[in-house]
C-alpha cells in the first residue's frame, strides 16, 4: 500500500502554525482540520493525515487547545479550539515566521549587500 | 470495516511504544472517524483513505514523539536515564559515605567528651557479628529490598507515563539490581551500653560467588529484576491485547 510521507524535519513547527491559524479562524474536528490545511495550502504539503492527531493532543496537552466531543452533523466528533494561551503562541509563531521569510526572501533575492562575497 | 486491521496494528504499534491505554484508545477512536469521513466524502475505497493517513509506523512514531514532547523528562530520555536510572548508584554511595563519615567523627567527638582514648576503644572494639540469624533478612528487607521494590516501581511507572520503551525498564532495572546487590546491613543489640551497632556498606570481594550467592543479597538482586520482568510482561500483555480482541 502506497503510503503518505510526514512532513519533512525542514518544517518543523509549521504544521503547529498552520493548526493554531486554522483553528484561531474557527473551530474544527480533526479530518475539517486537514481539509483546511490541503485547501489553504494548495496541496502543497504532503503529509500523513493520521500524524495530524499527536500535534492535536500536544498542543492540547500544553493549554494551546481545548476540545470537546460535540454532534456535528450527525456524529459525535472531537472539536479543537484554540485558547487564550494559544492566540497568544499564535501571534508570537506568526511574528517569528514573517521574519524568517522576509531574511530569507532578502538573502535569495540578493538586496541590501548583494551576492555574498566568495573568500579569496 | 477494511481499516479495522490498520487501527489494530496502529495500535499494537502504540501500545508496544509504551503510550497509556487511554491516550491509545482516543486517538484510535479519532482516527477512526477520520478514516470514515475520508472514505464517506470522497467515496473512495477504504485502501485509498488509509493510504492517506500514513503507514501506521509512521504514525505511531508521529505519535510516541508529539507525546514525549509534552514533558521536559520526556523530551530528554537519556537525562531522565541519568537521574532516575543512575541515581540509586550515586544515592547509594552518598549514603555509605556519609553514613561512615556521621558515625566516625560521632565516636570520636562522643569519646573525647568522655575523655576517652578513642582510637584504642576502637581498637579494642571485638569484631560485631549478627546475633540472631533472622537479622540480615529483616535488614536487608528494610534497609535493601523494599526501597529498591519502591524504586522499581517507580521506574516502571515513570516509563508509562512518559512513554519510555521495554528497555528503558529493562536496563535501569538491571542497574539498579547490580546496584542493591552488594549491599550488606549487619547489626547487633547488646546489653552493655555503647556496643550495639549497625552498619550498612558494599561488599566489594573478588569471590562475587560465594559473597553474593547466598539469600539476602541474590533476593536484593533478583527482586528489582523480578519487577522489572513483570512490566515488562504487562506492556507486551498490552500490546498482544488489541489483536486478540
Amino acid at each position: 500500500m502506497k503510503t503518505k510521507r510526514t512532513n519533512p524535519d525542514f518544517l518543523n513547527g509549521v504544521p503547529e502554525l498552520l493548526i493554531l491559524n486554522l483553528l484561531a479562524r474557527r473551530p474544527r474536528y480533526g479530518y475539517e482540520l486537514v481539509q483546511a490545511i490541503r485547501q489553504s495550502t494548495n496541496g502543497t504539503l504532503e503529509f500523513g493525515e493520521g500524524c495530524v492527531y499527536p500535534i492535536l493532543h500536544r498542543l492540547e496537552a500544553e493549554g494551546q487547545l481545548d476540545s470537546k466531543r460535540q454532534m456535528v452533523g450527525g456524529r459525535s466528533r472531537v472539536v479543537y479550539r484554540v485558547t487564550v494561551q494559544g492566540k497568544k503562541q499564535l501571534a508570537s509563531t506568526t511574528m517569528t515566521w514573517r521574519r524568517i521569510v522576509e531574511a530569507i526572501g532578502h538573502a535569495l533575492q540578493g538586496r541590501e549587500n548583494g551576492e555574498p562575497a566568495l573568500a579569496r | 470495516m477494511a481499516n479495522r486491521p490498520w487501527l489494530d496494528e496502529l495500535e499494537r504499534r502504540l501500545a508496544s511504544r509504551g503510550l497509556p491505554a487511554s491516550y491509545v484508545r482516543r486517538f484510535v477512536d479519532e482516527l477512526s472517524d477520520h478514516v470514515q469521513d475520508l472514505t464517506e466524502e470522497t467515496m473512495s475505497m477504504e485502501a485509498n483513505a488509509l493510504s492517506q493517513m500514513g503507514n501506521p509506523e509512521e504514525v505511531a512514531t508521529a505519535a510516541v514523539t508529539a507525546y514525549r514532547r509534552r514533558s521536559f523528562l520526556g523530551r530528554h530520555t537519556m537525562a531522565t536515564f541519568c537521574v532516575f536510572g543512575l541515581s540509586p548508584i550515586v544515592m547509594l554511595i552518598l549514603l555509605v559515605a556519609l553514613w561512615a563519615a556521621g558515625s566516625t567523627w560521632g565516636t570520636y567527638e562522643a569519646c573525647k567528651a568522655m575523655g576517652i582514648n578513642a582510637e584504642r576503644s576502637l581498637r579494642n572494639l571485638k569484631r560485631l557479628d549478627s546475633t540472631d540469624s533472622v537479622t540480615p533478612y529483616v535488614l536487608s528487607l528494610l534497609f535493601v529490598v523494599i526501597p529498591s521494590i519502591a524504586t522499581a516501581v517507580f521506574y516502571g511507572k515513570l516509563a508509562r507515563r512518559l512513554a519510555l520503551g521495554r528497555k528503558w525498564i529493562a536496563v535501569s532495572c538491571v542497574v539498579l539490581a547490580l546496584v542493591v546487590l552488594p549491599v550488606f546491613c549487619s547489626a547487633k543489640f547488646s546489653d552493655v551500653p555503647g556496643q550495639s551497632s549497625f552498619g550498612v556498606g558494599y561488599c566489594l570481594s573478588t569471590d562475587i560467588v560465594r559473597s553474593y550467592c547466598h539469600s539476602p543479597q541474590l533476593l536484593q538482586f533478583l527482586i528489582p529484576l523480578a519487577i522489572g520482568c513483570w512490566f515488562m510482561w504487562r506492556r507486551a500483555d498490552q500490546v498482544r491485547l488489541p489483536s486478540a480482541a
